[in-house]
């Protein structure tokens, strides 16, 4: 650490320009959401109408953020489980120099630099029930049961943005993965070698333990993303068929610009930093607790 | 021995192809569904006809500036974090770092009045606030990352000959820490050209959209015309792909410093 003449002024100086925006854009923000949840309120009028903990009563006997409460839970344990297995699996994979794996490493991270929001038109287009080119396919090879309108079906929809979410980001995983793998000695898997383990002995017994600070913090991420899954819901769905596919996100959009609800969608965006701040305590935790390097 | 090496290359190269299969399939349905009904001059129509090219305009001059102010704000912060001393340094990081968790959704409502009020609605400016404090905690973390790697001994060398602190980190800090600098830039680049939530709520005026909020129109104007839909949306993903493919190793290089590292 530097200690020179005016660290400790430039210090502050350097750091308030963020601090100003993260005061104005998130802790502004929460206040305001907390106050305004228990008004009853449609974003136009200057008059608010205090109406206590209505919302919140409201909010929980609404069968639709049932919904919404059960498909972030649904989206965090798909997203994160089939992410994480195929992320370790993938990475494991190209862990081995092979003729092309960097250019395959390439095209795999790729879907995350790209904009959900037109992932989730083409997909639209493609599943499209009539004139997608799925159903088409599905058709031609004789799987005629695989083809059906699997968006417009209230069962199956949300499993498709489930799916399509783990086409995007499945690279992301793997590159954290690889960069963790490659982090891991060579001597450790030799000897592994040497003493006959089989790949799979390999993998649960040295390279699974070794990446688990990445598994926890794709985990994290993955956790966080589900909260705040919008785009492609927006796209896709736009919360339907019948609700079916509503996350906190787009149910907040339809409360406040929708049905101009704000009180709802204020108790809706503190119910959200709850879970947020709930992640936060246990990610903290598990920091401290030291079993992470 | 042999055999089972063979057999396993064999088995690797299979999932590998598999896997580019499943990633690139999607997007040869793009171009194939791009050129049904007028072949190339779908693309054509769309380029001449739409001024796609002025919402490739908007975006990028939202996302520069987004990109200079984040940047900007992350190397000062970055580097106070990283390699000054001052009390409350911790404290600062994390509540810093706590914007990371922040859901975009959460906060729609309160800073669309913000911007409601400030009579700020349909500019870009009412963009900048949002998009600096969703984008920038993570690239803090990639900054900082990169100071903290930077030894001591090299800037007090420099503030020893004299130098001002200012100087040293914009003369000897800065340039030295260039990858994660870069890795900065890229992904404050990538979270602004494709945010979607707050371009569609704030920018009202049709001329004033972003690339990523066009499509939705499109879908509304084409209708059931896939293969100019297709094109439109093919013409806006080439060019982000495009900087991917040359811009690869920066992109995943330094994210394991990033997102591993306490």
């Amino acid at each position: 650490m530097i200690n020179y003449r005016n660290s400790k002024k430039l210090g502050y100086l350097f750091v308030i320009p963020l601090c100003v925006f993260v005061f104005v854009f998130m802790v502004y923000p929460i206040i305001y959401n907390i106050q305004n949840s228990f008004h009853d309120w449609n974003g136009i009028e200057v008059e608010k109408t205090f109406i206590g903990l209505q919302n919140y009563i409201e909010l929980f006997r609404d069968p639709i953020f049932k919904t919404v409460l059960k498909n972030f839970a649904l989206f965090a344990v798909f997203t994160v489980g089939v992410q994480c297995v195929l992320g370790l699996l993938i990475a494991n994979l190209f862990r081995k120099k092979f003729f092309g794996r960097d250019i395959a490493k390439a095209i795999v991270f790729m879907p995350a630099v790209l904009s959900s929001v037109i992932i989730g038109q083409i997909f639209f287009r493609i599943m499209d029930p009539n004139v997608g080119y799925l159903n088409s396919f599905f058709k031609a090879v004789g799987l005629d049961f695989l083809a059906g309108a699997w968006l417009s079906d209230p069962k199956t929809a949300f499993f498709v943005i489930i799916i399509i979410n783990i086409w995007q980001w499945t690279g992301y995983s793997v590159t954290l993965y690889y960069g963790a793998m490659m982090g891991i000695s060579n001597d450790m898997y030799e000897a592994a070698k040497i003493d006959g383990a089989s790949g799979f002995q390999i993998l649960k017994s040295i390279t699974i333990p070794l990446v688990r600070g990445t598994t926890y913090n794709l985990t994290i991420i993955g956790v966080i993303g589900a909260l705040k899954q919008y785009d492609l819901v927006a796209v896709m769905t736009a919360g339907g068929p019948a609700n079916s596919t509503q996350t906190f996100a787009s149910y907040m959009y339809q409360a406040s610009f929708g049905t101009y609800r704000q009180g709802y969608a204020s108790a809706i965006a503190v119910v959200m930093f709850i879970i947020a701040m709930i992640i936060t305590i246990i990610q903290l935790r598990m920091y401290n607790s030291k079993t992470l390097y | 021995m042999k055999k089972t090496e063979a057999m396993k290359k064999i088995v690797t190269y299979l999932i590998t192809l598999l896997l580019i299969a499943i990633i690139l399939i999607p997007i040869l349905i793009l171009i194939y569904g791009s050129l049904k009904g007028g072949g190339i001059k779908n693309y054509i129509d769309v380029l001449t006809n739409y001024h796609i090219e002025m919402y490739f305009k908007n975006s990028i001059f939202v996302t520069v500036i987004v990109v200079v102010m984040v940047v900007f704000m992350d190397i000062l912060a970055g580097f106070a974090l990283s390699k000054l001393q001052f009390p409350g340094k911790n404290f600062i990081y994390v509540f810093l770092l706590s914007a990371l968790l922040l859901p975009a959704a959460a906060i729609m409502v309160p800073v669309f009045q913000i911007s409601s009020k400030l009579g700020i609605l349909n500019t870009y400016i009412s963009l900048v606030g949002p998009y600096v404090v969703l984008i920038a905690p993570f690239n803090l973390l990639t900054v900082k990352n990169g100071f903290d790697a930077l030894p001591n001994t090299v800037l007090e060398a420099a503030l020893i000959d004299g130098c001002s602190t200012f100087k040293a980190l914009w003369k000897i800090a800065v340039p030295m820490c260039r990858p994660s600098i870069m890795m900065a830039v890229i992904w404050t680049f990538l979270s602004s050209w494709n945010e979607y939530l707050f371009a569609s709520i704030m920018l009202r005026e049709e001329s004033m959209m972003t690339i990523t909020v066009i499509p939705t129109k499109f879908q509304q104007m084409y209708g059931g015309n896939t293969g100019k839909l297709f094109a439109s949306l093919f013409i806006i993903i080439i060019p982000v792909m495009i900087v991917y493919f040359i811009l690869q190793k920066f992109v995943t290089s330094g994210m394991n410093d990033g997102a591993v590292k306490e």
